[in-house]
């Protein structure tokens, strides 16, 4: 396991520019009473800090990690067991993608994610994923907050209530989305009845100027020299403000212009990636995406629990229509992106403490949308009966497949896999027991995964 | 399938962290809560607790189980080393707990029984909040009566008091806790009372000043605040479907309507009952209607029933009666006296209200009212035909719907959104079919007599006996049927053609029949109908709520209740699944409020029952809860922790007879929440220094005998709130607006409105960073006590964000004016930010800090910059030129556009930034970057033009030359076009415009254009090449350095001095 001070020294060997020296605990700055000071898990984990690749608006399983050669059988005939869903489906519709084995575990995976599937004896697949209903809005609240319909925490703010951050000079959990933000906006990063301080930070990485990417951070109006100057008077008659007085938040205050004057460097240090050598920005492609990917790595890199990308604003991967062109576009954003964050993942020594989740907030049909006529979309619908997602990294064993759906791919039949579950074996790699992290409110102890949730040991390595 | 409705509440357990843990549990006692405690109540107590001591052990005290513990007694037994029965012994993980739990000195909190839950029930009704308020004696000693029950606590362990505070800290802090504004603008910086800081003020006019105070009609803006975090408020209803108009019309007047209530000091009771009921009570004045908010400005919750009457009852019970019923949606409350039957008899008394939408006073005008009753005739001539269509196809369908009956679970409940023809089957009518079954089958209903005995029969049809049955349908089964098909075909058959006979036509029409669409508009009913006319509903519901949130003079209106011409009568839902029906319950009040003899309500939904029994002198909950939220805004702390909390697991109150006197004292006293404000206030208690005893040994003491002071023996700072900090910054260079009342403004965008920070628009969907960072009240929940976090981002907004800034410059520019000296200038700041006179030495480091800054330097803008012009115009199509190029007039500092509001009433969407923007609104509104030449020259155009959204038709781009005309163009959509022009030449003066305009239609038009223009090298190799980059030749942001008075300034506006009030 590593630990942060073997990470300050391989960052010491020049892998990558850890500016964290003196920035962390010993500084006091995670005093008792901060609601963001780094804090013992229930259990060692396995992983100290998650990204999430959200493909918002839906993947389809049967399009990229569950291939189904039965739907190829029965190309255009009606399937006897067609669940109800959002909207009106026909007959069997094969992947126009092809398939291939990858790595020694043979798992398949499309032509969609070839390069991620370079790295598939690392990943674990579930194949048997099932969400509550068809409809995008509940799904993404169930698959971000472990609740479809109440304002809940979501999985970084429970994160962040359980661990803290190890880096107080950025935010605990930032949710990045290009060019806007998904449906239903910060509820899916929302802190709910947890402090604000928990709530994920939204950044726009369609930006690459610093200012628009985290709010407050810049400060054109002044110097930092003569900021200091300006913080050390404030400093002087707070301390004297301080002296007859009782109160402990007076401190915290004080404090947090100090931590407030080094964010500021440090931020702007974290999302700079002229920083970066040219062969590192080369691998993740100077796109979008692949910007995006590698400022989450310098963000996970200096101590930031949980950042989430989000494929783009509203519902890109919400493929009703042309499929094949619609999935062969989006996953070509993102699958070189992918692959080389789990490569820059190992070569740096961080892959084993890094959990990665990749998935939507549900599948899509293994048949045909139809359209109000009646006529074949080419697309395919919501499928919240069974889908998949995949894990990596932190405490994941490796060249796994968990659970599968039916012959065609509608229902999960075998070991199905609830949010709740997903939820609770996150929080088991993160070393964190479901069941104990609680919050009070409104009279009763609530978690994250209700009353629910089973960690998938099958998957833990 | 459902399992995330099952919403079952938590029974173990506590936080893992001390500090966060609400009450701040020792860890030994944690443990116990989480791992021993359950264990003992599930596993133990049943055969060794008071009702049966089995083997003569009981195991429901500590007492108890520590007997047991020596020569391995206890963990023995478990374990299975004895001779105990096989039920006693645990599973391994309980017993090493167990062990865990013995070697941690079996940790027992004080409070802590472990009973069944039978005896649980009945402990909780002998709860200290359920019983009645008594009226308790006043202890001797002090003259204030509130001072006696504080004096007598400490006095009891041996705590000093402190003495009073000083006249100004006083006042800052009346003026505060009542008004939320600094003493200036509230009694005036030029009052004798802000004068000799140091004398007090006799108790007298110390009332009088109390009085002065209250009479303030900000006391009811300040005072609204912390009921409308109560309230759950918001402007907006969260997330919506796009075909759904997103704003509340009616949330301001809500809100102006608590601030004039608090304000007239409407008696609580009353304000209480108007919340619930307005629409039954009839002695209301015009305009309470608009009390009805609380219930209604919630979470629109995508439509779904259940869950806005969830939240519903969730912000009536914890708010008014601070109990939490909502965890009896999914079973009876594990901890509390509430029953599931009781959450349902309230869900029925919600389900049996609609909304409505009603419009009141002055504002609009003529054409908007003749406009709006359009408006409503549209919307309700089509929601009449829609429903009559509706149920005419649900007649015609009879066969089939009946048929659904057998496959219910192709039928989700509401929530699982599909898209429906005309020609689908719809959930909502198949359920309204079984649930009618359902009913009739109870009722021995005589058309549904076969029905229901062949659905029952056990072996063949043949033995099937049905006596009384509708004369119709026993001919229809003279002869037994073969099949429950063949049940299905006879009675769609007779239900086909009732003819006259008045029960079948009941079946089939009218209120009742499960043919017919229920009452309400379109939210209540949307489910009834095909997704094409809900959302030619919405259209039409939609323009009417628009026009009246567009309306000027604004037109106040209330979102009210009303009831249903027939109640619904309520029945459990098992596990909250609303497809899984329980028993009936009647609409009732909660039965550990109305004793064991609870009648059910009997007018209407009953909803006016309950807002009566809620506001009941008897209720013991209310008034202990008001005067306990109102203590806790004074004090920084509820003589109760928890505002919203008063059941079993609360902590019991610090000072149970001072609680009590007050809210005998409060309903005494007509409910005046004013008397009470002024009799909190005028006790010295409240006016203690918060400094502590000045006696050296005495604060040691008081520190050690109790660090959290709850028993106030000193006074708790208050640290503002967003809204007091965003005012007071505005009122201390007298810039705020002290207007009262209106529509929400925009208060996080410059130019800042200089309203109160109340009347910032809330929107919960986006609740602003600068809100959330400050723990704003989340307006989606309901929130007894905003979180007090201090995290760096907070520090950021006071250093950086433009809001402070902008109050910087004017604090800054205020004391400069009249020619101040600059000591006098630092004078001037402490005062109006400080409401004090700075001491020597702060004036000499204040002015040592203005000459170490060094001057602003102003940003260098790019020497190219000149040449770039920004505006708007059109293509035109036949001269292939640019038409009617105009500037854009307003710049936002980081954005040319029509004006400070974008998309601007006038020139609309048209916007210009560093790497894009936007086009207008028509082609006659294309938005143009201009490039000037400086000089003759031949230039190189290299340029990348990007269109990201998928939605819309896209836009088109166009660089044209003022001599040529057109050099290129493209249509994008999601895409991207280079243009570029290997070489022109162009005289001085001559213009290249790029120009981009709308698709087709306006939607999702913003795009992004890299330019760059290079000189071509000049002939002459004499003057050096140009170029020009449009990204950074745009103006720079234009915030402006602050000097460095400004930054003097700044620091003020930053100090703790200014954030806390002692």
């Amino acid at each position: 396991m590593i630990t942060r001070r073997s990470l300050l020294q391989r960052s010491s060997l020049g892998l990558g520019s850890l500016a964290l020296d003196g920035l962390l605990g010993e500084e006091g700055l995670l005093a008792a009473g901060n609601p963001l000071a780094a804090r013992g898990s229930h259990f060692p984990g396995r992983a100290k800090r998650v990204i999430h690749f959200f493909l918002n608006g839906g993947p389809s399983h049967v399009d990229t990690f569950d291939p189904k050669p039965a739907l190829a059988k029965y190309a255009g005939k009606p399937l006897a067991n067609t669940l109800t869903t959002e909207r009106k489906t026909g007959a069997a519709f094969p992947s126009p993608f092809r398939f291939d084995r990858h790595g020694e575990s043979g798992i398949e995976v499309s032509e969609l994610f070839a390069k991620t599937a370079r790295h598939i004896d690392d990943i674990a697949v579930i194949r048997s994923m099932q969400a509550q209903v068809p409809n995008h809005e509940p799904s993404l609240m169930l698959m971000n907050c472990g609740d479809s319909v109440q304002a809940r925490p979501s999985f970084g703010a429970w994160t962040l209530y359980g661990l803290g951050t190890e880096n107080e000079n950025l935010p605990g959990f930032i949710a990045m989305c290009p060019g806007g933000m998904p449906i239903k906006d910060h509820e899916n990063w929302q802190s709910a009845f947890l402090p604000g301080a928990y709530q994920g930070t939204y950044i726009d990485s369609k930006h690459e100027e610093l200012g628009k990417l985290i709010e407050n951070i810049d400060h054109p109006h002044v110097t930092s020299s003569d900021q200091r100057r300006q913080l050390d008077l404030l400093a002087k008659w707070n301390a004297r403000h301080r002296e007859v007085r009782l109160d402990e938040r007076l401190d915290a205050r004080i404090h947090s212009y100090e931590l407030a004057f080094r964010m500021q460097a440090e931020a702007s240090d974290a999302f700079d990636l002229s920083k970066e050598p040219a062969s590192i920005r080369e691998l993740y492609g100077n796109t979008v995406h692949g910007r995006q990917t590698l400022i989450a790595r310098r963000l996970l890199e200096r101590g930031v629990r949980y950042v989430q990308l989000w494929h783009g604003a509203g519902q890109p991967w919400d493929n009703h229509n042309d499929i094949e062109k619609n999935h062969r576009k989006l996953a070509s954003e993102i699958d070189g992106p992918i692959a080389a964050l789990l490569a820059d993942l190992k070569q740096r020594g961080l892959f084993e403490d890094t959990l990665v989740l990749w998935g939507g907030e549900f599948g899509r049909t293994p048949t045909v949308e139809l359209s109000g006529a009646g006529k074949p979309q080419m697309g395919r619908d919501h499928n919240h009966y069974g889908f998949s997602v995949w894990m990596a990294g932190g405490g994941i064993k490796g060249g796994t497949i968990h659970g599968a759906t039916d012959e065609f791919g509608f229902r999960a039949e075998k070991d199905p896999v609830s949010v709740h579950d997903l939820h609770a074996t996150m929080l088991h790699l993160l070393g964190l027991d479901h069941e104990r992290l609680t919050y009070r409110y409104a009279g009763r102890d609530f978690r994250l995964t209700d009353v629910h949730g089973k960690v998938l040991r099958e998957i833990v390595a | 399938m459902f399992s995330g409705i099952n919403r079952v509440c938590l029974v173990t357990v506590l936080t893992m962290f001390g500090s966060m843990a609400v009450a701040a549990i020792p860890e030994g006692e944690a443990f116990f809560e989480t791992e021993i405690r359950p264990v003992l109540a599930t596993r133990c107590v049943s055969c060794h607790g008071p009702g049966k001591a089995g083997g003569g052990i009981r195991l429901d005290s500590r007492e108890a189980l520590a007997g047991l513990v020596p020569n391995d007694g206890l963990v023995g037994t478990i374990s299975g080393r004895s001779t105990a029965p096989a039920s006693c012994v645990l599973e391994p993980r309980l017993v090493d707990a167990f062990r865990r739990w013995v070697d941690l000195g079996l940790p027992w909190p004080e409070r802590a029984t472990v009973t069944t839950s039978e005896d649980r029930a009945a402990a909780a009704r002998r709860h200290w909040a359920f019983l009645s308020v008594r009226e308790p004696e006043v202890p001797s000693g002090a003259r204030h009566p509130v001072d006696a029950f504080i004096r007598e606590h400490l006095a009891r362990d041996g705590i000093a008091f402190s003495q009073e505070a000083d006249r100004r800290t006083l006042l800052r802090r009346l003026s505060f806790t009542l008004t939320g504004l600094p003493p200036d603008s509230v009694i005036g910086g030029g009052s004798t009372l802000n004068k000799d800081s140091g004398t007090p003020i006799a108790g007298d006019d110390w009332a009088a000043v109390v009085d002065q105070v209250l009479a303030s009609p900000h006391y009811g803006e300040h005072w609204a605040r912390h009921w409308l975090d109560v309230a759950r408020y918001s402007d907006t209803k969260g997330y919506v479907y796009a075909r759904e108009e997103k704003n509340w019309p009616h949330a301001w007047a809500y809100r102006d309507w608590i601030v004039s209530a608090l304000n007239e000091d409407l008696p609580y009771d009353r304000f209480l009952v108007l919340q619930l009921a307005a629409d039954q009570v009839e002695d209301r004045e015009p305009g309470d209607e608009a009390a009805m908010g609380f219930l209604t400005v919630g979470r629109r919750f995508l439509g779904v029933k259940h869950d806005i009457i969830d939240d519903r009852i969730d912000v009536v019970s914890r708010g008014m009666l601070g109990l939490s019923v909502g965890c009896a949606r999914c079973h009876d409350h594990k901890y509390d006296p509430i029953p599931a039957a009781d959450y349902y008899a309230l869900h029925g008394v919600f389900d049996s209200s609609i909304e409505a939408l009603v419009t009141f006073g002055k504002g609009g005008d003529e054409a908007f009212w003749k406009a709006h009753e359009e408006r409503l005739k549209a919307y309700e001539e089509l929601l009449a035909k829609s429903r009559s269509e509706a149920s005419a196809r649900v007649r015609e369908r009879l066969a089939d719907y009946l048929k659904a009956q057998s496959e219910l679970d192709k039928y989700p409940a509401d929530g699982f959104d599909q898209i429906f023809q005309k020609t689908d089957l719809l959930p909502a009518f198949v359920h309204a079919w079984r649930d009618y079954l359902r009913d009739a089958g109870e009722r021995k209903d005589p058309v549904f007599l076969h029905w229901h005995a062949y659905l029952d029969a056990p072996g063949s049809y043949g033995s099937v006996q049905v006596v009384g049955a509708h004369p119709r349908m026993a001919a229809a089964f003279a002869a037994p049927p073969k099949d429950f098909g063949e049940v299905i075909a006879r009675y769609a058959a007779v239900l086909r053609d009732p003819g006259e006979d008045p029960v079948l036509r009941a079946v089939l029409q009218g209120p009742g029949s499960p043919c017919e669409v229920p009452e309400g508009g379109v939210v209540n009913v949307e489910t009834f109908f095909d997704t094409e006319t809900i959302n030619a509903l919405w259209k039409l519901q939609n323009a009417i709520h628009q026009e009246i949130l567009k309306a000027s003079p604004p037109v106040p209106a209330a979102l009210t209740l009303a009831d249903r011409v027939h109640p619904v009568e309520p029945r459990i839902l098992l596990r909250g699944n609303p497809l899984n029906l329980g028993d009936r319950v009647p609409r009732r009040f909660l039965g550990v409020l109305s004793g064991e003899g609870k009648a059910p309500f009997q007018d209407g939904s009953g909803r006016l029952e309950l807002a009566k029994a809620i506001a009941d002198p008897g209720n013991p909950l209310t008034a202990r809860v008001i005067v306990n939220r109102v203590w806790a805004h004074h004090f920084g702390a509820g003589l109760v922790t928890t505002p919203s909390d008063f059941g079993t697991r609360a902590d019991p109150p610090s000072h149970p007879e001072l609680l009590d006197w007050l809210a005998a004292w409060f309903v005494k006293e007509g409910w005046s929440l004013k008397k009470l404000h002024r009799l909190i206030l005028t006790s010295e208690t409240w006016r203690q220094s918060s400094l502590g005893p000045v006696d050296s040994a005495e604060r040691a003491a008081a520190i050690a005998a109790d660090p959290g002071n709850l028993l106030l023996w000193r006074m708790n700072p208050h640290r503002l709130a967003y809204e007091e900090f965003r005012d007071a910054m505005m009122a201390a260079t007298g810039d705020l607006d002290l207007t009262l009342g209106g529509k929400p403004v925009e208060a996080l965008k410059p130019p800042y409105s200089r309203r109160r920070a109340l009347y910032g628009r809330i929107d919960r969907q986006f609740v602003a960073g600068e809100l959330r960072v400050f723990d704003f009240a989340n307006p989606d929940l309901h929130i007894p006590k905003r979180n007090e976090t201090t995290v760096p981002q907070q520090a950021l907004f006071f250093l950086n964000h433009p809001f402070v800034l902008d109050r910087s410059r004017a604090l800054a520019a205020a004391a400069k004016e009249g020619g101040r000296a600059d000591a006098e200038r630092v004078r001037f700041f402490f005062r109006k930010a400080l409401q004090r006179e700075p001491s020597q030495e702060e004036v000499s480091e204040s002015l040592a800090l203005v000459s170490a800054l060094a001057l602003p330097i102003a940003p260098k803008a790019s020497p190219t910059a000149t040449d770039w012009s920004y505006g708007l115009g059109a293509f035109d199509e036949a001269a292939q030129r640019v038409a009617g190029f105009t500037p854009l007039p307003h710049f936002t500092g980081t954005a040319w556009q029509g004006g400070p509001q974008w998309p601007d009433a006038k020139l609309g969407w048209v916007q210009l930034t560093a790497t894009g923007g936007h086009p207008g609104n028509d082609r006659n509104h294309a938005a143009v970057r201009r490039w000037t030449a400086p000089r003759a020259m031949t230039v190189a155009i290299r340029s990348k033009l990007v269109h990201e959204p998928a939605a819309g038709d896209g836009i088109r781009g166009f660089v044209v030359s003022s001599r040529v005309g057109l050099l290129g163009s493209a249509k994008l959509h999601a895409n991207f076009a280079e243009l570029k022009v290997d070489a022109i030449a162009v005289e001085a003066g001559e213009t290249l415009d790029f120009l981009v305009d709308i698709g087709e239609g306006l939607n999702s038009d913003q795009f992004l254009w890299e330019i760059r223009l290079g000189e071509l090298a000049p002939d002459d190799g004499e003057k050096p090449s140009l170029a020009w980059e449009a990204k950074h030749d745009f103006p720079a942001d234009t915030s402006t350095p602050l000097d460095p008075w400004e930054q003097l300034a700044q620091a003020l506006l930053c100090s703790n001095e200014f954030l806390f009030v002692d």
